[in-house]
């Protein structure tokens, strides 16, 4: 569901006045931090009833210097109240975020990071689909089509990251953000609703729950926009994809690997 | 050349039969009822998890598959290489073909997470996905077996049977290069990704489909009380025994190759050594009962004109073939994938730690359904169309080898 | 009891083949005879149950369940008019369906969501109707035709919003905006504090 809220605002009581700061606080950030990439951004952003096209590319940067575990644990509870998913630590448990804990044995060094779906820009997920189900929409955002995923399973298979998950069960009282049910496979979305709700604006759930305003581990954005935040920190300081030796071009990067 | 081999329905009346009969259909049967169990369930009552994504019923679906490949042998042996020897058991070996391949199937499409969207699978296709090619060359080899078979039966059609088991051979080699490579080409995991597998594959299914069809050829004859030679059973048998060795001998290739790279000698350790259940699987049941044994059974002087020796090296290559499948299945998929070298790594979500598995009932249930399918559906052709030889004797095969 | 279920299993094949068809037609925007043909093929092998079932629906006519139509105040019709809704919604579903997901256009009229927001609300005694229940607004229909529906399997069957939000004078158009805004904002809580506080 998408308002165009500019046209109609009476019809739009609560959003308006969250929208409009987050608009005014983007407007004042904009003037001290990079004038013009507002003006730039706004020209481009899609129309809410045109259909996501290649002139973005959503990606999110992830600087796991600046996560503790207990940031990485937030990043998977939101995600949860998000879209309404439970693991109980049972193997066939969904899990679209996961705190991964990483040992350098040699050295003892020891890191925690959020790890979902990489929206790579060569998914070998929807490549081995036989229906199509697992597809990657037009602006990089590599989703499921639960009405046509007939839940083979092959996708999970080829996926490198781990990142997707089989619904095991019947469910029951989903979200109406996130349709999920038994028998098809489904991972990370990139909180897809939001996205074409806020367009630049918008922010997964797991940035929003870690990030703050004098902090910003999870960075959100265009990666085709050279003046985005993501793009300006990925110039600065680089960052890494994971399994880059596949060729596969995830659009979540790392820091601090 | 004219055959001249005359065929005919089974003509077993026997309560046998139909007892036999009645025991697969009562395997079928309670297959179903495992694969609905486990659709309105969900597949939590498997022992399938978001780890281990495909388990037993794929071992025995893609046995099944293979193994239909690998039956058409006898039938491309008489019609594109001209071995008249098999021209008999043509039939027999078309038919087989068939019913393993929709035994497979069923298994496959009913352990879907959604086999009620079966119409989906058929209307929506990526042209990228090997199992989409798969859909289509699974669902094709069925067709043209199909005619294969009638042009074979048709007397006066039957000389387009040759340039139809040309088209029949090279579909089957194009479908168990899809089956392989529906592992062969996955990138991700360590265990598969090399594209050795599919002529592997290809291998297995001779040996699979032979060993299949031997036992079923003998069964058959012995039940209708019917004539069988020995001449082509040692055909047969030494086939049999060249596949096996074949199939050894790419398993060689295939771990070497593995081996010879660094960064793969986790995954081979936990596959030759660690592995537990897997690496038993491997040595006693793939290399020792499936491979070493039945070479031993087939080629040893003193067991050479032993039937019940060569009974016994078929069902032990089945017994070969299914440890195989489970550890290249199951085995590749237990051990953790890589995504960060160098470093220990764990998860709630299984990350960094072997999967763990163990099949269910219902699992079972529903390969020994579709496996039972694939005999069910042998048994009523059979007892419906003429295509068993009425007597294979010695003297009729002396007259015309190839 | 046992040729019930299997009956309406077999009438919901038929139906749902019917459906997938026309999606299918809508897809590639290709002429019936893709319909035709399937149905051609469905007549021939559901001809023997077909009746079966026949017979046996025919005999549960006596006591059909209603359907709960609640129409909020000064709503006239819903997003067509109710002919038209009838024969064609799911062709409206499919369609804003592939535009959702594949195109992530979220503006069209024919929501699957808005459809809940009006039709699930609770009765006037404040019971929640749920999608397995019979006067289900979907269900009571879906049930009584035999056509099989797995939306719910997924989505959500009960309204983002109450029946108060629904809205006091407003038109059917702005009343559709209005639950497009109040789904989008995500925010559902904070709205209910929102029109406790205006209406204080």
């Amino acid at each position: 569901m998408k308002s165009n809220h500019n046209s109609q605002p009476d019809a739009v009581p609560a959003g308006s006045s969250r929208r409009d700061f987050l608009k005014a606080s983007a407007a004042i950030a904009s003037v001290f931090v990079a004038p013009g990439v507002m003006l730039y951004q706004t020209s481009i952003a899609r129309s809410p009833d045109q259909a996501v096209d290649s002139t973005v590319r959503w990606g999110m940067l992830i600087d796991t210097n600046a996560m503790t575990e207990a940031d990485v644990d937030k990043c998977v509870s939101a995600c949860q109240r998000e879209h309404g998913w439970k693991s109980t630590g049972k193997p066939t448990d969904t899990q679209w975020i996961r705190k991964l804990d990483l040992l350098d044995l040699e050295t003892g060094y020891k890191k925690s990071l959020p790890m979902m779906c990489q929206h790579c820009e060569d998914p070998p997920c929807v490549d081995v689909c036989p229906t199509g189900a697992s597809f990657k929409r037009a602006d990089g955002i590599v989703l499921v089509d639960k009405h046509t995923c007939i839940g083979c399973r092959y996708c999970m298979l080829a996926c490198p990251y781990k990142a997707r998950s089989f619904i095991h069960e019947n469910l029951t009282d989903q979200l109406a953000v996130a349709p999920r049910g038994k028998g098809t496979v489904e991972s990370c979305t990139l909180c897809v609703h939001r996205i074409d709700r806020d367009g630049v604006n918008a922010v997964p759930a797991c940035a929003e729950a870690v990030n703050s305003a004098n902090r910003k581990p999870m960075v959100f954005g265009d990666l085709n926009d050279p003046n985005s935040e993501i793009s300006r920190r990925l110039a600065k300081l680089g960052a890494k994809k994971l399994r880059a030796d596949l060729g596969l071009n995830p659009g979540i990067r790392y820091q601090g690997l | 050349m004219v055959d001249q081999t005359r065929y005919s329905e089974l003509k077993v009346n026997s309560s046998r039969y139909w007892l036999i009969l009645g025991v697969l259909a009562i395997l079928a049967g309670a297959g179903l009822a495992a694969a609905h169990y486990m659709d309105v369930e969900g597949h939590h009552v498997s022992g399938m998890n978001n780890q281990i994504v495909w388990g037993m019923p794929h071992v025995f679906a893609i046995f099944l598959i293979i193994a239909s490949s690998g039956a058409l042998n006898i039938a491309s042996l008489s019609s594109v290489f001209g071995k008249l020897i098999y021209e008999p058991l043509a039939r027999l070996s078309a038919v087989l073909s068939i019913a393993l391949l929709v035994g497979g199937l069923a298994i496959l499409l009913l352990d879907l997470g959604r086999p009620d969207r079966l119409i989906v699978a058929i209307t929506y296709y990526n042209f990228k996905s090997i199992f989409a090619w798969n859909i289509i060359l699974y669902s094709g080899f069925i067709v043209v077996v199909a005619a294969y078979l009638w042009l074979m039966m048709e007397r006066r059609m039957h000389a387009y049977s040759k340039p139809a088991g040309i088209v029949a051979l090279i579909w089957r080699l194009v479908l168990t290069t899809g089956t392989g490579s529906i592992f062969g080409f996955l990138v991700a995991r360590e265990a598969y990704d090399t594209a050795l597998l599919a002529p592997m594959f290809i291998v297995m299914s001779f040996a699979f489909g032979l060993a299949v069809f031997i036992l079923l050829l003998m069964a058959s004859f012995k039940l209708d009380k019917r004539v069988l030679g020995d001449c082509h059973l040692q055909r047969l048998r030494n086939l049999l025994g060249i596949f096996t060795a074949a199939i050894f001998y790419f398993v060689l290739l295939f771990h070497i190759t593995k081996l010879y790279g660094t960064q793969n000698h986790g995954v081979e350790y936990f596959l030759l050594v660690e592995g537990g259940i897997y690496t038993a699987l491997f040595w006693l049941f793939q290399i020792g009962a499936g491979n070493l044994l039945p070479l031993l059974l087939i080629y040893l002087p003193a067991l050479k004109q032993s039937r019940v020796s060569l009974v016994l090296a078929c069902c032990l290559v089945i017994v070969g073939a299914f440890a195989q499948l489970y550890v290249i299945i199951i085995g590749g998929q237990a051990y953790p994938l890589n995504i960060f070298p160098g470093y220990e790594v764990s998860s709630s979500f299984y990350d960094g730690v072997i999967g763990e598995y163990m099949p269910s009932i219902w699992e079972l249930m529903l390969g020994l359904g579709g496996f039972a399918t694939s005999i069910i559906i042998v048994f009523m052709i059979m007892r419906i169309l003429p295509v068993t030889p009425e007597i294979l004797p010695d003297d009729q095969a002396s007259g015309i080898t190839s | 009891m046992k040729s019930i279920v299997l009956s309406r299993w077999t009438i919901s094949i038929w139906h749902w083949a019917i459906i997938s068809a026309n999606s299918i037609e809508m897809k590639y925007n290709c002429p019936y005879t893709f319909t035709q043909a399937l149905l051609v093929a469905i007549v021939v092998i559901m001809i023997p149950p077909g009746l079966f079932a026949a017979e046996t629906e025919s005999s549960s006519m006596g006591n059909v369940v209603l359907p709960r139509v609640i129409t909020p105040e000064n709503v006239q019709q819903c997003v067509e008019p109710t002919d038209i809704m009838r024969r064609d919604h799911m062709k409206f579903l499919f369609l804003q369906r592939d535009a959702t997901v594949l195109d992530g256009i979220r503006t069209g009229k024919y929501s699957l969501t808005g459809c809940i927001n009006c039709h699930a609300q609770p009765a006037e005694d404040g019971k929640i109707v749920r999608a397995g229940d019979p006067e289900f607004f979907c269900t009571a229909c879906h049930q009584y035709t035999s056509v099989k529906i797995d939306c719910f399997e997924c989505h959500s069957d009960r309204p983002a919003i109450t029946a108060g939000q629904l809205g006091h004078s407003l038109n059917t158009r702005q009343l559709l905006t209005r639950i497009d805004s109040l789904i989008s904002d995500g925010v559902h809580k904070k709205l209910l504090q929102q029109v406790a506080l205006r209406e204080e």
